[in-house]
């Protein structure tokens, strides 16, 4: 201990000792609603200026020991205005104040988080979006609750699939080749994000996110542009989302359950042909290609062994889910410490069988407030998702279900046995007999979708803890000292199980793969307000500070054992390395491959209002990473921002119509750092002799360096209004941003011919532009007994890429589905070949040149040109919210317009006719001359379409659809039960997602992200791109909240 | 406010701090990946060099070129194969087949990509070499030369896979492909295919004055000359073939196989002149040719089933003497699931062996054509008749004019290579030769699709790069 701090304490002990000295009086009253009249239980009362304070009792009571004199006393509750009260109270006296609250009629002096620390609404310059409610889907990630939310934020799930992530995007695609997710931050550490731990494993990409427990969660700001987000430097241009979780509160412990019901289905089906339409088409096909004869089948079936089998294989692996999900927490304190206590489980079913997602997860966060100006908060988390896994898509599941899972097929053996004994074909039947003993009666096994997902199991299971140490210290009036240190672990693992009769009778098979992280982070700021130097008329804030973080990534064991039962699911957990020990005999080896990353930084802020109408934000950031080139290691991200509330204004204070108008502007730089780690180095290979090329040892360079590579600069203007009309009946914030990214990374592909291994070359070459418009409104329609509101959120983006030196669009594409980057074009452009149609005289398709001239030639290498893109230009949600007595009833309906659909798998369900089974639509085809279809004759080659004989190379514009939709995301349906002592509060609810959609779509659901390989993939064709991906889920919620 | 000067002053200079650790910081912030390696201390002994110059040799048995599709593509588009639908199932293989090859294959992806990495790996080294102190002088000449040659044999084969062959226009400015001479990302267009051949037979040349008669299973004077009579004879350059196919049949130390079997076995055969050499030591894992021999051997996964099969009526001419050794023993018909497919049985089921990319045979068949093409007939004679009786025939009957002899050297080249990527090109070259409209598989020898689009990977490396003209061949 200094002497500076014993000399501190020896002051705090001696002004504690002085208060206690002092004359005191008492006051007690009551806090009531003031509309209703009702008794507010749990409100905090406290002496204007104070920490600390007492909460009202069960019959809305408080009493406060008060020092004698003037006093004045602060009501505060969620939800309502604070109200103040001043009495004059005598040494010794009992004084009776009592408060009648309102609801919050200002938005503008809430409180919102912004990056290290807080501000009042009124004084943002930047613009930040504040969501409160993120627990309103069971068992998801709270992600896929910022959808509809907050005017620009787009929030694109995945998929149905349990456990799927959701692709966000803030005011539009930023970057192309590096990550364009926005940076997570969880109670001041930017937590670790990535989407791509096992790759594309599975048709799927994991969610990192999912294991944060949306119940822990009080609130979560989104900041949007400059303004707010430089102070986050080179990871702030892609937007930063800040997750606060909750805090205790001052009072008795009071606990909260929450309990909710579910069950899930698909909220659309495709029509795929029956056994008899899929043998009609084949056979028309056959035949149009010159063919005599019934047309072989697959499988070394005949026409008398499928004789009545007509399987309908998406009904073999579709069910309805049944989800569940608990909650229970705690909060309470004292003046000394203040704690939350949260736990809970949840297990989320989706509509595909065997697909579940279990989290359980665990928080205590406390706040310890030795002395007044000393508080230490620790926050300590540890949560556990458990994905069962089922393929999808490519990698089969439903995805084989819709593809080569055909009708004649059937799902066990048999209907063969049984069609070949009904025609006396012992031989046949004792065939079939003999192949079904081997894989014990399932009919084609690893083209089954239905053995596939009884026969092997996939678990995906996800650790993560997140855990600070905090420290705010005001030492001196207006001076705040805030440390930071923080860890975040994660540690993933990957199991899979087969079955012995999958694994050809060899024994049981299982397999777990572990990957880990941690993630050390520590920050420190010390804020000043000068305030107090300035006179009534000025306010000043400076803040400055710095941070450091250290991640590392690990790749640890991969182990795998055969013939034991399914260990890794029944027997000891072997997510612990300890256990995993056990396994060593089968150990197939491990990977040293982790990687490693640093962030240095410096920051400051300052803030300045003048008589509260007039203000002025400067922040700036200097960031380092060990992911920049060594030519270009730290860069500065300055923004400016000014505000100025016109309703202060003499002219307009006191307007009837206008209460309130404030006018902002803000311009700076953000950066994008989310570039692989190692980009930057050049690497190289020895292939040791017994594998080097005769018997020798090879040494070669693999990978070019790169010392040049550096962030990505994004200048944004941003300029808006909030207004208030009729006392806040209306309110509405308007805002037009632009924001241009330099220097966009872009991966430049380095041709074949040079004969460089690492053909991937980051370069900081391009530039891309978003411009928009965001709406917020909030009507409050009626306020009587029956209230009614209506939010509505409306964001419209233009996302052009501008420039991308020298890159090709083949080098800047999406993954499959034919998306790229196309200068003087959205980002996720389609480009490919323009169908013009079916050809009416012969049946061929008709393409068009990238002239526009009509071709039956299918030719991508010059006839491709940009025939859409993926991203909506109008986004948005309105919500109408009634309430009347002790009813509650809100729904959502959200909107996405503007956008395309590529359909990937639709040139096979589609398109040549093939050994996969065909959509329906598929029977609107040609077939005589003067026939005017949709699709062309039925053929079983390529070469009939004009292309290549490669019925994947098959991408034009037929299989691009609108995806305009409208849907009704969210309806619930609430009741507050009348409560007996004991208990504050009790609410049952009905709540039902994705009710339902109307779209022109023709395909599974508008709202589609496939799983993708890369961060290019994922910005690029990260939404709007489907193979098979299965639909959204529909979800019916029943819930029951209980305070006591 | 003494005290509050004090903080401000603290805080000013703990901004100082802060901000000025932040930018001097480069070391700290300095954080390579583990078994880093500076690039220029990559190759710094002589060490160094040799496994560099053995990398380069590497890539020509990975399975996108000579361990496997540069042969197998080549054939599929010519006229030994079949396509038929249920025999020919891969997508990518098809489009081969059926001459209608676009940007996005994987086949012609890792052709360009594996023959180019020994052009690249051999610019490495070419860049590097003088710098290396520990490099004897005739070591370093040894090893320009080597590089000189594999990239030769590489561009060699690129081209004549993704351009027009030689000849194909009158000037040969039509396009061929890129050279690179520099290990270095910068995009370099494509190149008429006379300045590829000119290039290629600089370096040939160069290679076969500067390497060493013997050097081990790596590349030799004799290698470099036998490809300068492979290239001369793709460019219907027959006074040069045949001087240098005759250099290496008379003064190499290479002697004619005399059992047909060991072409491609474990036993290995005294005839290669170059050739991609498989690991002893690894067992079957290290065979340069398990690529092939996956493509046309049966496969237990597959029912039995070859991913390709021999077009019937290739196996009926090839098959037509019951005398000759090659019918009867690189065919066999078997029956799959109700139906007879030809499986090509030249490359062996479970042994490990050594690809021969230029043996004698070849070149006898060089120089007897070459002969015959240049009026001594005896020569061509002698030789043809000598491969005719190695394979079980007689040999040619005497006094054969110069057309029936030029003939008679084509069938035996048939024959003689069949699977070993000689078909096309071949067919190319006669049609140049004879002036004729030869006819592919029904479909023109120089229409469009008869040579492989350029893959997304060579073009989207380079805006200015010219893709090939597409279909035309169907």
């Amino acid at each position: 201990m200094n002497v500076f701090t014993k000399i501190y304490l020896a002051a705090v002990f001696l002004l504690l000792a002085l208060a206690g000295a002092r004359a005191q009086g008492t006051v007690t009253g009551s806090v009531t609603d003031a509309e209703s009249g009702e008794t507010i239980i749990g409100a905090l009362v406290k002496i204007q200026g104070q920490e600390g304070g007492v909460l009202t009792d069960e019959s809305g009571q408080y009493s406060i020991t008060v020092p004698a004199g003037q006093v004045t006393l602060v009501a505060g509750f969620v939800g309502y205005e604070d109200k103040n009260g001043s009495v004059g109270v005598a040494n010794g006296a009992t004084v009776v104040l009592n408060f009648q609250m309102g609801t919050a009629a200002n938005i503008m002096d809430e409180v919102v988080v912004v990056g290290y620390g807080v501000a009042r609404k009124r004084e943002l310059v930047g613009s930040v979006a504040k969501v409160d409610e993120v627990n309103d889907i069971a068992g998801g990630s709270f992600q896929n609750a910022l959808q509809g939310k907050a005017p620009g934020v787009v929030v694109t799930q995945t998929s149905g699939v349990a456990g799927a992530g959701a692709v966000v995007r803030i005011r539009g695609n930023n970057s192309l080749s590096s990550a364009g997710d926005p940076l997570y931050v969880v109670d001041g550490i930017p937590i670790m994000n990535n989407n791509f731990q096992l790759g594309e494993a599975g048709a799927q990409n994991v969610n990192p996110l999912n294991s944060i427990n949306p119940n822990d969660i009080e609130s979560v700001e989104i900041l949007k542009d400059a303004a707010a987000a430089a102070i986050y430097g080179s990871r702030g241009a892609n937007g930063v989302i800040i997750i606060t979780t909750k805090r205790g509160k001052t009072g008795r412990p009071r606990f909260t359950y929450n309990v909710r019901f579910g069950l899930s289905q698909e909220t659309n089906r495709i029509d795929l042909l029956d056994a008899d339409q899929w043998l009609a088409v084949r056979q028309e096909a056959w035949e149009n290609d010159g063919n005599a004869g019934r047309a072989p089948l697959p499988g070394g079936l005949t026409y008398e062994d499928i004789e009545g089998i007509n399987t309908n294989w998406m009904d073999q692996v579709l069910q309805i889910g049944f989800k569940h999900e608990h909650n229970l927490s705690m909060r309470a304190g004292n003046k000394w410490i203040n704690a939350y206590v949260g736990a809970s489980f949840s297990d989320a079913e989706s509509y595909l069988r065997n697909n579940t997602f279990q989290r359980a997860s665990g928080r205590v966060n406390l706040d310890i407030t030795p002395f007044r100006n000393l508080k230490i908060s620790i926050n300590t988390s540890l949560s556990r998702g458990n994905t069962h896994r089922v393929p999808v898509a490519w990698s089969g599941g439903l995805g084989l279900a819709q593809s080569t899972a055909l009708p004649i097929f059937p799902v066990t053996y048999d209907p063969l046995i049984q069609n070949a004994l009904d025609r006396g074909d012992q031989a046949r039947a004792d065939y079939w007999s003999n192949l079904a003993s081997q894989t014990d009666n399932w009919y084609n096994i690893y083209g089954n979708p239905l053995a596939q997902v009884d026969l092997t199991k996939q678990r995906v299971v996800e650790w993560r803890s997140i855990n600070n140490a905090q420290i705010m210290y005001n030492p001196l009036p207006g001076l705040t000292l805030t440390g930071q240190g923080s860890l975040e672990i994660q540690k993933l693992g990957e199991f899979t199980f087969r079955d012995n009769v999958w694994e050809q009778n060899q024994g049981n098979y299982t397999e777990g793969y572990y990957q880990s992280a941690q993630n050390w982070s520590a920050f420190g700021t010390a804020e000043y307000d000068f305030s107090q130097h300035l006179g009534p008329d000025h306010k000043l804030r400076v803040m400055v500070g710095g941070e450091y973080q250290k991640t590392n990534y690990y790749r640890d064991l991969r182990v795998g054992y055969r013939g034991a039962d399914d260990l890794l699911f029944n027997g000891p957990a072997l997510d612990t390395p300890a256990v995993s020990q056990i396994f060593v005999d089968s150990f197939l080896g491990t990977s040293s491959n982790a990687g490693r990353e640093k962030f240095l930084s410096a920051f400051g802020r300052i803030n300045y209002t003048f008589r509260d109408k007039y203000m002025a934000q400067f922040t700036v950031r200097r960031d380092g990473s060990s992911r920049f080139g060594a030519n270009n290691r730290f860069g500065w991200f300055p923004a400016v921002g000014a505000g100025w509330v016109v309703s202060e204004e003499a002219f307009l204070k006191n307007n009837p119509v206008v209460n309130f108008l404030k006018l902002k502007a803000s311009v700076g730089l953000r950066g994008v750092a989310g570039i692989p780690t190692s980009e930057q180095w050049a690497e190289y290979s020895v292939v040791q002799s017994i594998n080097g090329y005769n018997d020798t040892t090879e040494r070669y360079q693999t990978k070019l360096a790169n010392p040049n590579l550096k962030w990505e600069t994004n200048r944004t203007i941003d300029c808006g209004f909030e207004i208030g009309l009729w006392n806040d009946r209306i309110t509405a914030d308007v805002t037009y941003y632009n924001s241009v990214t330099l220097d966009a990374i872009i991966k430049t592909r380095i041709q074949a011919s040079t004969g460089i291994d690492y053909r991937d070359f980051y370069q900081n070459i391009g530039t891309i532009r978003n411009t928009g418009v965001e709406i917020g409104l909030v009507t409050r329609n009626l306020v009587g007994p029956l209230k009614w509101t209506t939010r509505l959120n409306m964001a419209h983006n233009s996302n052009v890429v501008v420039a991308v030196g020298a890159a090709t669009p083949d080098a800047l594409d999406g993954g499959f589905g034919d998306i790229r980057a196309i200068p003087g074009q959205p980002s996720g452009t389609n480009f490919i070949v323009r169908w013009a149609g079916v050809d009416p005289l012969t049946g061929r398709p008709i393409y068009l040149t990238a002239a526009g001239d009509s071709t039956s030639v299918y030719d991508v290498s010059v006839n491709r040109v940009a025939a859409g893109n993926v991203f909506p230009k109008l986004t948005g949600a309105i919500t109408n919210e009634f309430t009347w007595k002790r009813f509650d009833l809100s729904f959502m309906l959200y909107f996405s317009l503007g956008s395309y659909i590529y359909d990937d798998a639709a040139k096979r369900q589609l398109g040549v006719v093939s050994d996969w089974n065909m959509r329906t639509e598929v029977l609107d085809r040609w077939r005589q001359p003067g026939d005017v279809a949709s699709y062309p004759q039925l053929t079983m080659t390529m070469l009939n379409w004009g292309g290549n004989d490669n019925i994947w190379q098959n991408n034009h514009s037929l299989w691009l659809e609108r995806a305009d939709f409208l849907r009704l995301r969210n309806l619930t349906f609430g009741y507050n039960i009348p409560v007996k002592k004991g208990i504050s509060n009790a609410r049952i609810f009905f709540t039902g997602t994705n009710l339902l959609t109307f779209t022109n779509y023709s395909g599974w659901d508008p709202e589609v992200a496939r799983g993708r390989e890369n961060e290019q993939q994922r910005n690029i064709g990260g939404t709007n791109v489907t193979y098979l991906t299965p639909p959204q889920e529909r979800a019916f919620i029943f819930g029951l909240d209980v305070d006591f | 406010m003494k005290s509050l000067s004090q903080y401000l002053l603290a805080c000013c200079t703990g901004l100082c701090l802060v901000f000025g650790s932040a930018s001097c910081s480069d070391d700290f912030l300095s954080d390579p990946p583990e078994g880093y390696l500076p690039p220029d201390s990559l190759i710094t002994t002589a060490q160094d060099a040799r496994e560099l110059l053995n990398a380069a040799y590497g890539p020509l048995r990975s399975g996108g070129f000579y361990g496997g599709q540069l042969w197998l593509l080549s054939e599929l588009m010519a006229d030994h194969l079949n396509g038929n639908v249920d025999a020919l199932t891969n997508g990518d293989w098809r489009a081969h087949y059926t001459r209608t090859t676009d940007i996005f294959l994987g086949t012609t992806r890792s052709l360009m990509e594996d023959g180019s990495r020994a052009v690249g790996r051999s610019n490495l080294l070419l860049r590097n070499i003088d710098a290396i102190p520990d490099l004897g002088e005739d070591e370093r000449n040894r090893m320009k030369a080597e590089c000189k040659f594999l990239r030769a044999i590489c561009q060699f084969e690129l081209v004549r896979m993704f351009a027009q062959p030689y000849g194909y226009s009158a000037d040969n400015g039509h396009l061929g492909i890129a050279i690179h001479k520099d290990y270095n990302p910068a995009p370099v267009n494509r190149s008429s295919v006379a300045a590829v051949y000119a290039d290629i037979i600089e370096q040939l040349t160069q290679a076969a004055n500067e390497l060493p008669a013997q050097n081990g299973v790596y590349a030799t004077s004799w290698a470099a000359k036998g490809y300068l009579a492979k290239v001369y004879f793709q460019m219907n350059d027959f006074a040069n073939a045949y001087a240098f196919a005759d250099d290496v049949i008379q003064n190499g130390p290479f002697s004619f196989d005399d059992s047909l079997g060991v072409r491609f076995s474990n036993f290995g055969t005294n005839e290669a002149v170059f050739q991609v050499v498989s690991n002893q030591n690894i067992g079957i894992n290290g065979n340069a040719g398990n690529a092939l021999r996956s493509y046309f051997r049966p496969d237990p996964s597959i029912a039995n089933r070859s991913q390709v099969f021999v077009a019937d009526d290739h196996y009926t001419r090839a098959t037509g003497s019951p005398l000759d050794w090659r019918g009867q023993n690189w065919y066999q018909q078997n029956n799959v699931a109700g139906i007879n497919y030809v499986f090509c049985t030249k490359f062996p089921l479970e042994e490990i062996f050594n690809i021969p990319t230029c043996h004698l045979t070849e070149l006898m068949l060089i120089r007897a054509e070459c002969a015959a093409e240049t009026g001594n007939l005896v020569q061509a004679a002698a030789d043809v008749s000598r491969i005719r009786v190695r394979a079980g025939l007689g040999s040619l009957s005497d006094g054969l004019g110069q057309s029936l002899l030029i003939q008679a050297v084509r069938n035996e080249r048939e024959l003689e290579l069949f699977m070993e990527g000689n078909r096309l090109h071949e067919l190319k070259r006669r049609a140049i030769r004879d002036g004729s409209n030869l006819l592919i598989r029904n479909a023109p020898w120089n229409c469009p699709g008869m040579v492989c689009q350029l893959p997304d990977s060579e073009l989207s490396g380079n805006p200015d790069m010219e893709p090939n003209p597409q279909g035309g061949c169907n």
